[in-house]
């Protein structure tokens, strides 16, 4: 029977495919029917005849259509080979690395700029101006592929360090006998820095031609050993764990950022996301960024390119690669990726691979891209916001994620949709009616949730810049909004504060997967994101506003300070008296007074008197601790006093 | 010398305010031994100047040699050593300190340093062990935890010390201690008290004080005898003689407690609430604790207020208040109350002229 019922399904597949590219069913959908089919068999009610039916119906279907399939089947198989073929050779991302100018994704300004620094270390080859360009951006960003697209089109010879790789201890303990010694990694890093400072660099060891280079043939290239003008790409740095690593490596970049020969590129990769080692990498690259600008360096950040400029590469390689995945697919990878364009090219392809061969292979590798599809590829003309919302594919999705300014900077502008798109969207709504004083357009962005994770930031730190800054983003005239806001803040504040939510047990959200004791934390901040949100009915017109940090750390240190700072004097007679009591009562007074003595005085005089305690030694302690002034160190962050950050800006350039 | 320390009185039999607890705690000591004890009243109601007087009642004059101490105080917490710096005033027989001062490490020091210093007991000349006294401030301050420490410190070292525990509010403090103790409550004096405590310092002074002037210290004191000797000294130092309509000024920070009421009624917009913003940090930052500016901006609300808001604008108040309790920025809620008060202001504006 099992037998029958795969041979039933094969056949089903097998029709699906004469049908051509589109999928009639949907295999949870055969599925379904497979248990349906097993459940009934299973528990030997169903009626048997039919099954047997549908059994002998299949076989005839396959006998009939048996010389037919079997010439589809030889097609089948030369296109899946082809497939193969075409897998095996290369990945889409170097298959369509951009080669002219106009193919590069990035923006034209960073472009340009580059090009620019190119064409300026031609032009003056004695120049004493650092050779040395840092390129700085997150990953998949284009910042190697300009380089290489550049260097092609002004005929560079890019030559490469590519790190050597690392040397296992058993390799180590087989070449040993042979007298070959170890070097560390990162001397051979050195090493080669320092003869590319000192010497015009010819493709050796640890310097590689680029792959444009390779592909050409070789004889040509050892006939015609014309004297290329030659671009030093450093990608990869090193490792360096400690502090004397970082120096050493520091110290190197900073000698050939002085004295290079010809002009380098050094490439550094943003880190994003949070945790230790992130932590690490972001020291390093700014140690070295410091040191090489110190010296002269230039550096150009590349942005995350934007949704459109991948989009249209996007388009482009589809068209070369006659795949027929649907516009919405595209979009979706393109707003998926977050910026990263290698990325979406994986992605794509990865999809494509999916759509055209048969739908059992994408059943099985991946349910979740696959559905997305065909689904897809139903509404492939009707490309309503709604399904692209809903029909992301699962696929490529990066872990995206925001500054804390532009998180707040969303919160804080508060971008909706307009009151025509609104129409239309409520006009799709069947439900309650609100309140005319509750509604409130659809919001131009995320779910507030998903940004806060995004934004990897803790409750509290989002509610005082959340505090600090909401006033002028609020219409001059809305007294109520304003109280609205507030009292939302007041409600997160008590929710930071509830039960259970103790001060070792903060830290940043991530609103996919709250731990039990997060989830006052996680209303709390939920609270405060979506109460600025929705009480700011009326916001100020938009205009550009910088984003002060809250004024309120400064405060709650010097009021530390100085409660701590006065704790000596705090007493009133010979007793103490609290501090509320000195800074309402006693200080406002006692400057009016001209004598100012009594505090100062009353430090006691009565060192000899006998002390019948027990304890001798803390007397001594007592009498050493009292010698000594102690000066205080708070353990209140030390925060930048006002940070300030062009929102608007940064949103445009993404 | 202060007035106010100047003219404390050191005895139970010399005190003007509460005789009749004083009275009473006398009593309570001629046996030789007291119970754990717990007063609480408001701020200048005469908490301490009782509890010096017993001390003084108990050890004699040795009781009010005081030095005053700074130190810091290293505790094992689990893995890690804290730091703990903590203000004492001790004489031979008692130490004083107000173990909320150490913020949320207050547990630490109810749970460490008390019983450290419960260990140590006095001897007399005889070789008798006596009591040591611990004095400690704010109860009501100190976090849950520490409380429950604080209860069971009380149990075990009862045989080697007495606590005298001083608080504002008694609410504040956990049931298991308020029934270990002896609770006393030192309710504020009233206005004639206050005056004729005034006109018994005005005669020690030898200053003609007039009693439309006393009248006046004492009313605006709010029932607070500190409040109102400070002031009457700050009147002195202003003017003297003193004349009978002599104007008794409000410390600095009640101005400005009273200008920022002013801001908020004369404009009611999120550009003037970011003024007033800037002046409660100001507050802040000078360590005015956010309730009593929160009460003082209320007390100086309802003077501009129609009665008809004056209901609104209290209960908004108390909720606000409550907050703050719950809470830990007070700026947020301080400001909510602000920006409620200008919301319920202004449409009340809008709505009587239009």
């Amino acid at each position: 029977m099992r037998r029958s019922r795969n041979s039933q399904r094969r056949q089903c597949l097998k029709e699906e495919e004469e049908e051509g590219e589109t999928f009639c069913v949907p295999p949870e959908c055969q599925a379904q029917n497979m248990d349906r089919l097993k459940r009934k068999g299973d528990a030997g009610k169903p009626p048997k005849g039919r099954l047997k039916k549908l059994r002998s119906k299949g076989s005839e279907e396959g006998q009939k259509n048996s010389d037919n399939s079997n010439r589809k089947d030889h097609v089948e198989d030369k296109r899946r080979r082809a497939n193969f073929q075409l897998l095996d050779s290369r990945l889409w991302v170097d298959k369509h690395a951009p080669t002219s100018e106009k193919d590069l994704a990035v923006h034209s300004r960073k472009v340009s700029e580059v090009k620019q620094w190119i064409e300026e270390q031609f032009r003056d080859p004695f120049t004493t101006q650092s050779r040395v360009l840092v390129l700085t951006g997150l990953a998949g960003v284009g910042k190697t592929a300009v380089i290489r697209t550049l260097a092609h089109s002004v005929d560079l010879e890019v030559l490469e360090w590519t790190t050597p790789t690392p040397t296992l201890w058993h390799e180590y303990s087989h070449h040993a006998a042979t007298g070959s010694p170890y070097t560390s990694k990162f001397d051979d890093f050195e090493a080669f820095v320092s003869k590319a400072r000192k010497f015009v660099p010819l493709p050796s060891a640890g310097i590689q031609a680029t792959r444009q280079q390779l592909t050409l043939p070789r004889f040509e290239k050892l006939s015609f050993p014309k004297e290329r003008k030659k671009l030093l790409l450093i990608d990869d740095l090193p490792n360096a764990h400690d502090k004397a690593h970082r120096q050493r490596l520091c110290g190197t970049l900073h000698a050939l950022a002085i004295g290079s020969n010809f002009p380098a590129v050094l490439i550094l990769t943003d880190e994003v996301g949070s945790g230790e080692q992130r932590d690490e990498r972001k020291i390093l690259a700014n140690e070295i960024i410091q040191e090489l600008e110190r010296a002269g360096a230039k550096k150009i950040a590349f942005n995350p390119i934007t949704v459109n400029a991948i989009l249209k590469v996007l388009k482009r390689v589809q068209l070369i690669e006659k795949c027929k995945a649907p516009l919405a697919c595209l979009s979706a990878i393109a707003e998926g990726c977050s910026g990263d364009i290698r990325q979406a090219l994986t992605s794509l392809q990865f999809l494509c691979l999916g759509y055209e061969s048969s739908s059992s292979h994408s059943s099985v590798w991946d349910p979740g891209g696959c559905r997305d599809t065909k689904k897809c590829s139903n509404k492939t003309q009707e490309v309503d916001t709604e399904s692209e919302i809903f029909k992301r594919p699962t696929l490529g999705d990066r872990d995206f994620s925001l500054s804390l300014f532009h998180a707040l900077g969303k919160f804080l502008h508060n971008k909706r949709q307009t009151e025509t798109d609104a129409q239309v969207q409520a006009s799709n709504i069947v439900g309650l009616k609100m309140k005319v004083e509750y509604c409130r357009n659809p919001l131009k962005m995320a779910e507030p949730e998903i940004i806060l994770s995004q934004a990897h930031a803790e409750t509290s730190t989002v509610a005082a810049f959340l505090h600090e800054n909401f006033l002028q983003f609020v219409d001059d005239e809305a007294s109520d909004d304003v109280s609205a806001i507030s009292a939302y803040l007041s409600d997160t504040d008590c929710l930071l504060c509830g039960e259970g939510n103790t001060r070792l047990r903060r830290g940043a959200l991530n609103f996919n997967d709250i731990e039990p004791y997060q989830v006052a934390n996680a209303a709390a901040s939920s609270v405060a994101a979506r109460g600025v949100l929705f009480a700011n009915a009326h916001p100020a017109p938009p205009r550009w506003q910088s984003l002060r940090a809250p004024f309120l750390w400064q405060v709650e240190r010097q009021q530390w300070q100085k409660k701590v700072g006065t704790l000596s004097q705090a007493f009133s007679g010979a007793t103490l008296v609290s501090s509320s009591v000195l800074h309402t009562e006693l200080y406002p007074y006692r400057h009016r007074f001209p004598i100012q003595s009594p505090f100062a005085a009353r430090v006691i005089e009565d060192h000899d008197i006998e002390t019948p305690f027990v304890d001798e030694d803390e007397m001594e302690v007592d009498a050493i601790s009292k010698e000594t002034t102690v000066s205080k160190e708070h353990s209140y962050v030390a925060e930048p006093s006002s940070v300030e950050m062009d929102i608007e800006d940064e949103i445009e350039e993404w | 010398m202060l007035w106010v320390d100047k003219y404390r009185p050191h005895t139970l039999d010399k005190v003007m305010v509460h005789p009749q607890e004083a009275q009473h705690l006398k009593n309570l000591i001629a046996q030789g031994d007291c119970p754990h004890l717990l007063f609480y009243g408001p701020s200048g109601a005469g908490k301490k100047t009782l509890i010096m007087a017993l001390l003084r009642e108990m050890y004699g004059p040795g009781a009010e040699k005081v030095k005053v101490e700074n130190k810091p105080w290293k505790v094992e917490a689990g893995t890690r050593t804290l730091e703990i710096e903590l203000t004492t005033v001790a004489s031979n027989y008692h130490v004083e300190f107000s173990p909320s001062d150490a913020g949320f490490q207050d547990r630490y020091v109810v749970q460490e340093i008390i019983k450290d210093m419960a260990k140590s007991r006095p001897l007399d000349v005889s070789g008798i062990k006596g009591f040591k006294v611990l004095v400690l401030n704010e109860v009501d301050k100190l976090s849950r935890e520490a409380q429950h420490s604080l209860r069971r410190t009380m149990e075990k070292y009862s045989s080697a010390c007495r606590l005298i525990l001083c608080c504002n509010s008694a609410s504040k403090v956990i049931e298991a201690i308020r029934s270990r103790c002896l609770n006393i409550r030192i309710s504020a004096p009233a206005k004639e008290e206050i005056v004729s405590v005034l006109q018994h310092v005005a005669k020690k002074e030898n200053l003609q004080l007039p009693m439309g002037l006393a009248g006046r210290i004492a009313l605006q004191s709010n029932r607070n005898l500190r409040a109102a000797l400070l002031s009457f000294e700050a009147c002195y130092v202003q003017q003297y003689p003193f004349s009978e309509n002599q104007a008794v000024q409000a410390t600095d920070w009640e101005q400005y407690v009273a200008e920022i009421a002013n801001d908020i009624v004369t404009e009611q917009s999120p550009k003037r609430l970011f003024q007033v913003r800037g002046k409660l940090y100001e507050l802040l930052s000078n360590c005015i604790p956010p309730e009593i500016i929160l009460k003082r901006l209320l007390v100086e609300l309802m003077r501009k207020l129609d009665s008809e808001l004056k209901r609104e604008v209290c209960h908004w108040a108390a909720h606000y208040e409550h907050r703050m309790q719950l809470g830990q920025k007070a700026i947020f809620h301080l400001e909510a109350f602000v920006a409620k008060f200008m919301s319920i202001y202004k449409r009340f504006l809008i709505a009587t002229f239009g």
